[in-house]
């Protein structure tokens, strides 16, 4: 009450102390004027004199002293988006299963990849988001938040853990240490990102490619959202058709068309196919499609 | 008690004298008066543009990014 009666007395304006006693927003920009809408007392910087912007400065010092958040405009949208996702079913299904069974650090990078897949399916952009996680976790962040992204965690990391759960010898640390190459090398997929080239797409899935082939590992995903992205994959599958033994599938979740251009948004094409592990068949190339592919179940 | 205050990034300069620091010739916020950088929770100085806010706790400045907003969420948790 003691703060609303200074800020009134600072910025004079009709301000009705007894309804903002529960509670109200502050907050502070420039060219905006001083006002107050339903609960919310926006300051205009630029109406104050250079006292009242100490007096003001004071204020919000005391203010956080007294324990509120102090938060740029962007950050606190992010942070409430946050605590509202986290509030959500999924993010609580995947929190409570994991929890005893990763590491910390791994759950808590679960929990980023689970919010991030929230702000993909709103049809939001994540590459900041994914940036961010990259940045702090490195590559191991990448790749759990690609992993949950595509439904990993339920469709293989679950199960596996299920299955060896009842073996009578099972440990965690076993199942850690198959998680672990699942999240480091994932042989099974490769995720298509913008800042590839054409030729670190190639040299990454033909490598993978190889590698499975000594583990017997006959099948691999490969994830790309975009244009540019799913571009990038058929041409080069176009180049490695002749080591493919089945015609590669795309599955994709949608597709938007907006005038002349083709937007391919928050799209999912998966590329399936099975290659010999012991020996490649040459494929029949008559049965491949103009662009290298044949599209089967697009939807 | 205050739901929230928040700031517009036109403002930071403001926000950041409010509390006596500002910001070197490399982009990192500063303890006006000894120079010294501000760290966040995760141990890291603070550059001005992944500058997020503050909260309580001896003064303790708030990222902008994810990992640091998803710890932010955790801390008020508890």
């Amino acid at each position: 009450m003691v703060f609303l009666r200074k800020l009134k007395s600072l910025i004079k304006i009709d301000v009705d102390l007894a309804k903002l006693k529960k509670g109200f927003n502050l907050t502070i920009n420039v060219n905006s004027n001083n006002k107050v809408d339903n609960r919310t007392i926006n300051i205009d910087l630029n109406t104050l004199n250079e006292k009242k912007k100490r007096e003001l400065a004071a204020l919000l010092k005391g203010a956080v002293g007294e324990g509120n958040l102090l938060l740029e405009e962007d950050t606190e949208s992010r942070f409430e988006d946050i605590k509202f996702v986290s509030g959500q079913q999924e993010y609580k299904d995947v929190v409570e299963y994991f929890t005893d069974k990763l590491s910390k650090l791994d759950l808590q990078i679960l929990r980023m990849a689970v919010y991030l897949k929230s702000v993909s399916d709103r049809g939001e952009s994540v590459d900041q988001l994914k940036l961010e996680i990259r940045k702090k976790y490195g590559e191991r962040g990448n790749n759990i938040a690609n992993l949950y992204s595509a439904g990993y965690f339920f469709t293989l990391i679950k199960p596996l853990y299920e299955g060896m759960a009842k073996d009578v010898n099972f440990s965690k640390d076993k199942f850690l240490e198959r998680y672990n190459v699942i999240v480091m090398h994932y042989p099974f997929a490769v995720f298509v990102s913008k800042q590839m080239s054409l030729e670190d797409v190639e040299k990454e899935i033909v490598g993978k490619m190889e590698r499975n082939k000594k583990y017997g590992i006959k099948t691999m995903n490969i994830h790309g959202i975009g244009k540019a992205n799913v571009d990038k994959i058929s041409e080069v599958l176009i180049q490695i058709k002749s080591d493919l033994i089945k015609l590669p599938t795309i599955e994709s979740d949608q597709g938007l068309y907006y005038g002349d251009d083709l937007v391919l948004r928050g799209i999912i094409y998966k590329y399936r196919y099975d290659f010999g592990a012991f020996g490649i068949e040459k494929v029949d190339e008559e049965a491949f499609g103009s662009n290298g592919i044949i599209k089967d179940g697009d939807s | 008690m205050l739901n929230k205050i928040t700031f517009n990034k036109s403002v930071r300069d403001f926000i950041l004298a409010a509390f006596e620091k500002s910001v070197d010739n490399q982009g990192y916020i500063i303890e006006k008066k000894s120079k010294q950088r501000v760290i966040a929770p995760d141990g890291l100085d603070v550059q001005i543009d992944e500058f997020g806010g503050v909260r309580n706790g001896s003064l303790v400045f708030i990222k902008s990014d994810l990992p640091s907003l998803v710890q932010l969420c955790d801390d008020l948790a508890k």
